[in-house]
């Protein structure tokens, strides 16, 4: 007998295959009442068991005159002493083997005991063995109660150790932990978690109070994922900005899911929050820094273009001017006219060069510094340095600015847009009609809108109106003019951050949109 | 193929389509007509009214780059002339353009016999008329 259930069972298998039929029983107390019952060659017993020990489970087979013949071995991992063998011994045992036994010598003492017999008869051991039997077990289970208490507070320690470092580690790792008890609905925060939204600890946490510190605009879509959670019982997880302790703009992380009680029914919503600030700032670094260099990637490319299409065409030309020049035989007429286009074609290539210049040097002048600007202010310097032209075309500008009147940007750069679009306003006027350049101010969200509106040619959009602000694109021929107006316009307004696009009709007028984020 | 007996160059640059009229009069010694255009737009009614009928064997030497209407939409629209005008009509886009995309975009038009780099030159002329 054995009081642990799987090494009882062990014990009869291995029995079993050693061809013997085995009886199991898990306390003295039981053992007694199958000797009782069933005809036993042999006894194998612990000594630890809850009601009758194995002490003094051999006494009573001992003094038992049914039972005295029948031969015990006692299989002890408590009572390992040389004491307590003597006493097993004493007690009237036949064998004494400590615990674990490998199994070829627990059936080796078996076969012995069995076969060999015991040259003298067993005796009736005096009562005051049982005493003192009894003594030594009280003994063993006071030691090893010790040996249990020593274990379970080197138990203690190490949790209470392991309990901190989680703790370090969520200060470290900036992570927070929360619970939703779902049948009692108690909500608990841990302290890392208070700490992280800088809530006071008193403070009872609940949905409401996270909801509370989230940014603004994140709000509906949390309580949405929050309601789905209490729904759907899924696991799952979101990114959300909330409000720090020193009011700045913070990014979380929150991972979460739901644990279920034996009837499926869920018990408790659990998960942890991380704040991912450092690393979503990084992110953006980083995005940012890919679209500047997709920007760049782009300007090369429009570079490569304008040198093999505008750099290229006035290079064929002045090459194939000079193979005529060279063949003699031509008249003064025609020679004139190749000498006028070769200068022309040379005056083309430098003024190509001259654009690609000014290209250039606007993606460096980004270094001056950003200040206030006031349109109006804008507006009243551009009239006064072209006011020859505005007086001589008898153009009117219009400006409302009352819904916004400033934006923080680089002034050099609003300055040439603002005068760029007015120009163009005036150059591409219609004929019979003065100019008149609208220019409104709006604020659409939190956008800010800039509205140029004229009343001249218009472009026809219909066929090429992507085209309207690429370099050198030309809609109106007969006008002067180079194609690089738009071109520097839209570069200008994405360096600022902004995005510009045209709506216009033919012989009405165009409408320019500019819109800035803030 | 038929003799070359015409020259049609479509270009907005003045300069070229003198430089492509001397060349052309110089290498064939004016056995060839050449007109020159610097609207595609007047190009294009030029040949749909003159090559309605009669054969007349032209190359067509055409520009991409021009501020109206470039070579591609040029060729959009000579896409749906009748098939005698086509028949008569060698056309080769002809480019400053050092860019390979433009060369790549001539060789896929099965209407475009070819890409010819600018400027032109005598030994092209003579090939071209020699098809």
């Amino acid at each position: 007998m054995d009081d642990t259930p799987h090494i009882l069972k062990l014990n009869r298998g291995i029995f079993e295959i050693a061809g013997y039929n085995v009886i199991t029983a898990e306390d003295g107390a039981v053992a007694l009442r199958m000797l009782d019952e069933a005809t036993v060659d042999l006894v194998i017993t612990d000594i630890l068991m809850p009601t009758t020990d194995g002490y003094a489970l051999c006494y009573t087979i001992r003094t038992n005159e049914r039972w005295r013949h029948i031969p015990v071995i006692i299989y002890s991992a408590t009572y390992t002493s040389s004491s307590d063998e003597a006493m097993a011994l004493d007690i009237g045992a036949d064998k004494f083997i400590r615990k674990p036994a490998p199994m070829v010598e627990l059936i080796a003492a078996v076969d012995d005991v069995l076969t060999n017999g015991r040259k003298e008869a067993y005796t009736v051991p005096a009562r005051p063995k049982l005493l003192e039997a009894n003594r030594l077990y009280n003994e063993g289970l006071v030691s090893k109660l010790e040996k249990r208490n020593l274990e379970l507070e080197e138990a203690q320690r190490k949790l209470e150790r392991g309990e901190l470092r989680l703790k370090e580690a969520h200060t470290v790792a900036r992570l927070g932990s929360w619970e939703i008890d779902m049948v009692h609905n108690v909500h608990h925060w841990s302290p890392e978690l208070l700490a992280m939204f800088g809530i006071d600890d008193a403070a009872n946490p609940s949905v409401e109070a996270f909801l509370s510190i989230l940014y603004k605009e994140d709000v509906d879509f949390v309580s949405e994922k929050i309601e789905a959670a209490f729904k759907t019982f899924k696991s799952s997880s979101f990114e959300f900005r909330f409000v720090g302790k020193s009011g700045d703009l913070r990014h979380g992380y929150s991972k979460y899911q739901v644990e279920f009680d034996n009837e499926h029914k869920p018990v408790r919503l659990y998960g942890i929050i991380q704040d991912i600030t450092d690393r979503k700032l990084a992110e953006i670094e980083r995005l940012g820094m890919v679209n500047e260099l997709t920007q760049r990637n782009k300007d090369l490319e429009q570079f490569a273009y304008i040198v093999s299409h505008n750099l290229r065409a006035p290079i064929a030309n002045i090459l194939g001017a000079a193979q005529e020049l060279m063949h003699p035989g031509m008249g003064g007429e025609e020679r004139e006219f190749l000498v006028r286009g070769l200068y022309d074609s040379v005056k083309r290539m430098d003024n190509v060069v001259k654009d690609l210049n000014l290209i250039l040097q606007i993606k460096r002048e980004i270094n001056e510094r950003k200040g206030l600007v006031s349109f109006a202010d804008l507006v009243y310097d551009i009239q006064l340095s072209i006011k020859t032209l505005i007086d001589k075309e008898n153009a009117e500008i219009r400006c409302d600015f009352s819904a916004v009147s400033e934006l923080v940007t680089l002034k050099s750069y609003l300055y040439s847009i603002f005068y760029n679009l007015i120009s163009n306003s005036i150059k591409y006027r219609q004929p019979t009609v003065p100019p008149l350049i609208e220019i409104k101010s709006a604020l659409n969200g939190v956008k800010v809108e800039l509205l140029f509106r004229d009343n001249g040619m218009g472009i026809d959009l219909r066929k090429r109106g992507d085209q309207v602000f690429g370099l050198y694109k030309r809609f109106h021929p007969d006008i002067e003019g180079k194609g690089i107006g738009l071109f520097i316009i839209k570069s200008q307004v994405e360096i600022l951050g902004g995005k510009i696009s045209v709506t216009s009709e033919v012989n009405k007028g165009t409408e320019f949109k500019i819109e800035f984020g803030q | 193929m038929n003799t070359i007996q015409t020259f049609v160059v479509v270009d907005d640059d003045l300069l070229n389509n003198r430089i492509c009229t001397l060349m052309i009069d110089r290498t064939l010694g004016g056995t060839v007509k050449t007109n020159t255009f610097s609207s595609p737009e007047a190009a294009l009614t030029f040949i749909q009214k003159e090559y309605a009928e009669g054969v007349n064997p032209t190359v067509l030497l055409l520009d991409i780059n021009m501020p109206t209407m470039n070579g591609w939409e040029f060729m959009e629209q000579y896409a749906g002339f009748d098939k005698a005008i086509q028949e008569q009509i060698f056309v080769y886009i002809v480019s400053s353009s050092v860019d390979w995309r433009d060369k790549e975009k001539a060789e896929a038009n099965p209407l475009v016999k070819g890409f010819i780099p600018k400027p032109l030159e005598s030994d092209m002329i003579v090939s071209l008329v020699k098809g």
